[in-house]
């Protein structure tokens, strides 16, 4: 009898130790926050989790950067990257902010979360000093984004973006026989008169992205439209039944019922990128870093006769180019990083705001870097990928950069209410006016205090 | 020496029971420290920010009813209260009653019955968002299943099930609406527990089959068809997974739920207003196993 209570009271405090012991790990795991450590050799080495990584587009770019930076530091300093689904990566830093568990070297997040949680509360390194002692580099930021990430006091947590990357759109050259034209330089009727009955590869699940780039376009066409979407950088747009928008609304029906291509309806990002990629729609927009799937290497993914080298690229009518350069960049330092950690994290700032990595980024992904002078093989190496150099030539002076509508209205309006709505829109259940009353109600209702 | 007006056994038992109060105690334990740590904390911190205007970071700021008062002016809200009733309904019937004619079927032990148990069980091991994605393919209007089929009678036949209306809620309706089986097999155990003496009785005082089940095994197994109406009724009040990834809500709000609307202010940084959709879900499960429990008598002992 007694070895039996001996044996219960053994089992029980068994289950309490181990209950225990699972919430002690639960609580004091900090290994997805990203270490540093100083290790035997000296090497300073830090852990950063990150979304470019595995299958992510952006890990084409991002990981060899990445083991560049390894071996020009190789005993000095070193990156390792924790691999972290894009669709969770920000939730992610929230948490990891909660627990104080930041890596020292954050990619990104939230805007409004940075803005609102991160920045004020302290939990970002200031760089500004950093930023004066590395003129060079400063040099190469945007103004409108160095003056974005200026707080009131001076400081500057969020590394300014030194690149542009207008979104346009991608229009198949053997379906659509347009490239002798500007297509940048006509109003957007003439545009949409143009396509006659082309197919458009539209989006409406999810964030309903490409649906979601067309009608920004569509608004920022509209007199005051670009006003209006600029707008809504400080403060969202919560009325949506704003005459611009109205008629932008009217002119993305009418593509949606006539040139949208088959599966558009409930189609999410992957499945418009297909219906381009299988010439079952001629044109698609979307940002310049879908420019690697037109390569030769990605012709698995190519069905139907398409081929990658007939792709052209144009920014939208109206010379109108989809980007923000008055945002946070990509990059910031958590406070809590130790001075190894921060020495680290600056010197792979400093790595990657080099020319040369500036310019294999932009060839790379596409873009611009206004700031920045270009070497000769730079061009010459741009001028070979054909819409890399579409969307060069179309990116001037005179280019109307333009906001993204899911950047400018509450965050639940553009990742739910919108692909909610836009099924309606398509089969003309309701109209331009009863769709934007319902975003509108909806981006109040997301607002109320 | 025994008690006047005691019975042995009683004494025993209550003297057993003493005994182990302890031993009782100590196991209980590790359950309650992990219901306090991860269920009555953070339910009491629901409730509590629920009154406050929060955005998950900075300190919540008291606003009295102020969520509660934009929850039942907001049309999404009321709309997703209508589906939870209709879903609510549909799960009572229709998901229930088919959980149950499947556990009678069962029942009848005719060949077969194993394997097809075991095949009815196969759905509940796919998780709800695998479902989903298979459905969007079921459904789909180009390629889909269903579609194909219709086409071969009517070629012009176009439907987006998930994307129009009134299609969609039924849509969304059908990726759970046959999967019974926990209702099956909460019934079935009940059934199988019925004793064989009560079946043979009703035979002969002359019940045929049908009467048997409807005055013997159907009133015998209320507690476990009132279990299984609990469990998918609750299971309605959390529905997500498959909601989100069909039609996310739409179209229009044809679809909307409570769990989208909760993750949608989540995504708005309104998590007290999060938390006040939150508390609803929570009251209003509270109030269904109530009636439940009332209706189906659930206190009541059968034998």
């Amino acid at each position: 009898m007694k070895k039996k209570q001996f044996l219960a009271a053994l089992l029980a405090g068994l289950m309490l130790v181990s209950t225990g012991c699972g919430a002690s790990s639960n609580g004091g795991g900090s290994s997805s926050g990203g270490e540093g450590s100083g290790g035997d050799s000296g090497e300073i080495t830090i852990t950063i989790p990150s979304y470019k990584t595995g299958e992510n587009v952006g890990a084409v770019f991002f990981e060899p950067q990445v083991e560049r930076f390894n071996e020009q530091y190789e005993g000095t300093y070193h990156i390792e990257l924790e691999n972290v689904t894009e669709d969770v990566f920000n939730d992610q830093m929230k948490q990891l902010a909660q627990q104080n568990a930041l890596p020292p070297l954050v990619q990104g997040g939230d805007k409004e979360w940075l803005r609102t949680v991160v920045f004020p509360n302290g939990m970002a390194y200031d760089i500004s000093d950093w930023l004066a002692d590395n003129p060079d580099i400063e040099a190469l930021m945007l103004d409108d984004a160095v003056e974005y990430c200026t707080e009131d006091d001076g400081a500057i947590y969020s590394v300014p973006l030194a690149t542009v990357r207008p979104t346009g759109f991608f229009y198949n050259s053997a379906m659509w026989d347009v490239a002798d034209q500007d297509l940048s330089a006509m109003t957007m009727d003439e545009f949409i008169e143009l396509i006659g009955d082309q197919q458009i590869a539209f989006s409406t699940a999810e964030n309903a992205w490409v649906s979601a780039l067309f009608l920004t376009a569509l608004i920022a066409d509209e007199d005051g439209g670009v006003d209006l979407l600029n707008s809504g950088i400080e403060e969202k747009i919560t009325d949506l039944s704003q005459p611009q928008i109205v008629s932008a609304v009217e002119k993305l029906q009418s593509l949606l019922q006539n040139n949208a291509s088959a599966n558009s309806i409930g189609a999410a990002y992957p499945d418009a990128a297909n219906a381009f990629m299988s010439s079952q729609a001629s044109i698609i927009a979307n940002g310049p870093w879908m420019s690697t799937d037109f390569e030769e290497t990605n012709s698995a993914n190519w069905s139907n006769g398409f081929d990658g080298a007939n792709v052209r690229a144009s920014l939208f009518p109206g010379q109108v180019g989809i980007a923000q350069t008055q945002n946070y960049g990509e990059w910031w330092i958590s406070a809590e990083a130790t001075e190894e950690e921060r020495e680290c994290a600056l010197a792979f700032i400093e790595f990657i705001y080099t020319p040369e990595e500036l310019e294999a980024y932009l060839l790379a992904e596409g873009g611009d870097a206004p700031n920045l002078e270009y070497s000769e093989n730079f061009v010459t190496q741009q001028g070979e990928t054909q819409v890399l150099a579409d969307l060069a030539a179309d990116t001037t002076e005179d280019t109307v950069f333009a906001p993204c509508i899911l950047d400018v209205i509450p965050s639940s309006v553009g990742t739910s209410d919108l692909s909610r709505l836009l099924p309606s829109l398509a089969d003309g259940t309701l109209t331009a006016e009863e769709f934007c009353a319902q975003l509108t109600t909806a981006a109040q209702e997301a607002t109320a205090e | 020496m025994k008690k006047k007006g005691i019975k042995p056994g009683h004494i025993s038992n209550t003297h057993w029971e003493k005994k182990n109060y302890k031993w009782i105690y100590l196991f209980l334990l590790p359950t309650t420290v992990i219901f306090l740590m991860f269920y009555l904390v953070p339910i009491v911190q629901v409730f509590v920010t629920s009154f406050t205007q929060w955005d998950g970071f900075n300190d919540p700021v008291f606003n009295g009813l102020t969520n509660y008062q934009n929850l039942f002016t907001s049309s999404s809200f009321l709309i997703s209260l209508k589906n939870l009733l209709l879903w609510s309904l549909i799960a009572m019937f229709l998901h229930v009653g088919f959980g149950t004619l499947m556990a009678f079927i069962l029942y009848q032990r005719k060949r077969g019955w194993k394997v097809t148990r075991a095949v009815f069980m196969i759905p509940n091991v796919i998780s709800a968002a695998a479902w989903a994605m298979i459905y969007r393919f079921f459904f789909n209007n180009d390629f889909g299943i269903l579609n194909s089929i219709i086409r071969k009678f009517n070629p012009d036949f176009e439907v987006q099930w998930f994307f129009s209306s009134p299609w969609a809620f039924w849509a969304v309706t059908f990726t759970w609406l046959f999967y019974a089986v926990i209702v099956t097999l909460l019934v079935l155990g009940d059934l199988m527990n019925i004793p064989q003496e009560l079946n043979e009785a009703a035979v002969i005082d002359g019940a045929k089959g049908w009467q048997t089940i409807r005055y013997i095994q159907l009133p015998l197994c209320r507690n476990a068809i009132a279990t299984g109406v609990i469990a998918s009724i609750t299971s309605r009040i959390t529905m997500y997974e498959q909601i989100s990834l069909t039609t996310a809500g739409g179209p229009g709000n044809d679809t909307m739920s409570l769990p989208i609307l909760l993750v949608n202010a989540v995504t708005d940084y309104r998590y007290g207003y999060a938390n006040a959709i939150g508390v609803l879900m929570f009251v209003i499960g509270l109030i269904m196993m109530g009636i439940i429990n009332k209706a189906f008598r659930m206190n009541e002992s059968d034998y």
